[in-house]
C-alpha cells in the first residue's frame, strides 16, 4: 500500500488531536474535579409527596458545617420551592450541595450562566455540589418543557456576602 | 359551606335560560332578563384581558357574580379553566363589606395560592398548597376593587377579582346576548387571505405545468430519435509517480480544518465550559 508522505502527516496529526481532546477532558475530571450528575442522590418512596421523605420534609437551606450548606429544592408546575416565591439565599465562599426532586413531571434546574444544570425527575433526588465564591444573583430556569406554564417557571439564587447571611432555614 | 353554594348564582342561571330566550324576544322572559342583569358592573380595568400580566382569563365571560347581601361566599381555587385546573371560580365576584370569602382548594391542578395584585385587601395565603380543603379565608372590610392571582399559574391566566361594596368604580354593561358575533374566518382575516392566495397560486402553478406538458408533447416530432455520438477517449500528455505530486492545496485545507477544530475546542471547553463557574464538583 502506497501512503503519500502528506497523508501520513495528517493521519498522525488527527491522532494527536483526538489524544488532546481526551487529555483535556481527563484534566477537567481529575485536575479540576468536575463531576457528572449520577443517581447517587437516591429515590423517594412516594414521589407525589416528597414531604413524607426525610430529605424533603421542609425544603430550604441548611448549614451542615463551616461554609457548607445543603439546599433542598422541590420543583413543581410551575415553581421552585424554594427559589420562586423566595430566593435561595447562600453566603459567598461556601460549598453548597443541592438536592432536587420533582413532584409531578420532569423539570429542569439550571442556574443560568453557570454549569449547574440538572434534571428534576419525580421520585429521584438529583444531588450536586458546587462552590460559590463571589456574591452574585443568578436566575434559575426550568429547561424541560413541563406544561402550559413552563415559560414562567423560574427562580433566583442570591449569593450574599458572608456578613449578610442570616443562617438559612434551620 | 359546600361547593355547590358558590356554583351557579341566580344570575348565571337566568343568563343560561335567557340566552335561548333573548333571540326569541318573548316579552315576558326578556323583561325578566333586563332586571336580572345589573346595569353596572365593577370596573376591573384590564385585569381580565391579555393586556394585564398573566394574560387573558378564559373562564371570565365578562360578567361579575353578584353575591352582595351574603355574609359568607366560597371561591373555588383550582377550578377548571385556563387549560387545566388553573382557575378561580367565580373569577369576578361582587360582595358587601364585612363579607368573609372562603377559599376552597379543589385539589386539582397542582399547588395554588392566593396573592393580591391590587386593592385594599392585601391577601397572601403563603406557599402554594395542592391538597383539597379550605386553606385560606379573608374578611373584606374595606370598600374597593381587589384583584388577586395564583403565583405558580399567573402565566396561565389564573387571576380573579373581588369587588367590595357599592362605592366603587363601575362600568355600564349591555345586557348579554344583544349583539351577534360577526363572521370570523378561521385563522383571522390575514390567515384566511393567505390561505386563499396559496390555493390560488397552487392552481396557477398546476395549470402551468399541465399546459406546458401538453404543448411539448404536441411539438415533439413523431419521427425516429437522433443518433448520439461518443467523445474521443482522453489521452494523458504526461504521467508522474505517486510521490512526485505534492497536494499542497489539500494539505492547507486540512491544516485550516485542524486549526478550526483546535480553536473551537479551546473555546467550548476552556472558555464556555470551565469559564462559566460555578461548576458541579460532586
Amino acid at each position: 500500500m502506497e501512503i503519500h508522505r502528506f497523508e501520513s502527516v495528517w493521519v498522525l496529526v488527527s491522532i494527536v488531536l483526538i489524544l488532546g481532546f481526551i487529555g483535556t477532558v481527563t484534566y477537567g475530571a481529575v485536575g479540576i474535579g468536575i463531576k457528572m450528575v449520577d443517581d447517587a442522590g437516591g429515590t423517594i418512596d412516594d414521589p407525589a409527596n416528597p414531604a413524607t421523605s426525610d430529605a424533603f420534609r421542609d425544603p430550604g437551606v441548611y448549614q451542615t458545617g463551616q461554609n457548607e450548606y445543603e439546599v433542598y429544592v422541590v420543583a413543581q408546575q410551575f415553581l421552585f420551592d424554594p427559589g420562586t416565591s423566595q430566593p435561595i439565599r447562600l453566603p459567598a465562599n461556601s460549598r453548597v450541595t443541592f438536592h432536587i426532586t420533582s413532584v409531578d413531571v420532569i423539570h429542569g434546574f439550571e442556574v443560568s450562566g453557570t454549569n449547574i444544570n440538572v434534571m428534576a425527575i419525580p421520585g429521584q433526588i438529583a444531588t450536586i455540589t458546587v462552590d460559590f465564591d463571589e456574591p452574585a444573583t443568578y436566575g434559575i430556569v426550568c429547561h424541560e418543557y413541563c406544561g402550559a406554564g413552563h415559560h414562567s417557571m423560574e427562580g433566583r439564587v442570591e449569593i450574599v456576602p458572608q456578613a449578610e447571611f442570616d443562617g438559612g432555614s434551620q | 359551606m359546600s361547593r355547590s353554594d358558590s356554583l351557579p348564582t341566580r344570575r348565571t342561571i337566568l343568563k343560561t335560560i335567557g340566552g335561548a330566550g333573548v333571540g326569541l324576544a318573548v316579552s315576558g322572559t326578556a323583561s325578566g332578563q333586563e332586571t336580572a342583569a345589573p346595569a353596572v358592573e365593577p370596573d376591573w380595568g384590564n385585569w381580565f384581558t391579555a393586556q394585564a400580566r398573566g394574560g387573558e382569563v378564559d373562564n371570565y365571560d365578562g360578567t361579575t357574580v353578584d353575591r352582595r347581601g351574603e355574609s359568607e361566599v366560597t371561591v373555588l381555587v383550582g377550578s377548571e379553566g385556563n387549560g387545566g385546573f388553573f382557575a378561580f371560580d367565580p373569577p369576578a365576584l361582587w360582595i358587601d363589606p364585612g363579607t368573609t370569602v372562603i377559599f376552597e382548594w379543589t385539589g386539582e391542578g397542582g399547588g395554588h395560592n392566593v396573592v393580591s395584585e391590587s386593592g385594599p385587601a392585601g391577601m397572601d395565603s403563603g406557599a402554594p398548597i395542592a391538597e383539597p380543603g379550605v386553606h385560606f379565608e379573608h374578611t373584606f372590610d374595606a370598600t374597593g376593587i381587589n384583584t388577586y392571582y395564583c403565583v405558580p399559574h399567573l402565566a396561565l391566566g389564573m387571576k380573579a377579582g373581588i369587588a367590595v361594596g357599592d362605592d366603587i368604580p363601575t362600568v355600564q354593561v349591555a345586557p348579554p346576548g344583544d349583539e351577534e358575533p360577526g363572521f370570523e374566518p378561521p385563522g383571522g382575516i390575514a390567515g384566511f387571505t393567505l390561505m386563499l392566495l396559496m390555493v390560488g397560486f397552487s392552481a396557477v402553478a398546476a395549470f402551468g405545468v399541465l399546459a406546458g406538458e401538453s404543448i411539448t408533447s404536441l411539438r415533439r416530432p413523431a419521427g425516429e430519435p437522433e443518433e448520439l455520438t461518443e467523445a474521443e477517449p482522453f489521452e494523458p500528455t504526461r504521467e508522474i509517480g505517486h510521490d512526485e505530486f505534492d497536494p499542497i492545496g489539500t494539505a492547507s485545507l486540512i491544516a485550516i480544518y485542524f486549526a478550526i477544530l483546535v480553536i473551537m475546542w479551546i473555546f467550548v471547553y476552556f472558555i464556555e465550559f470551565l469559564g462559566r463557574g460555578p461548576t458541579v464538583i460532586g
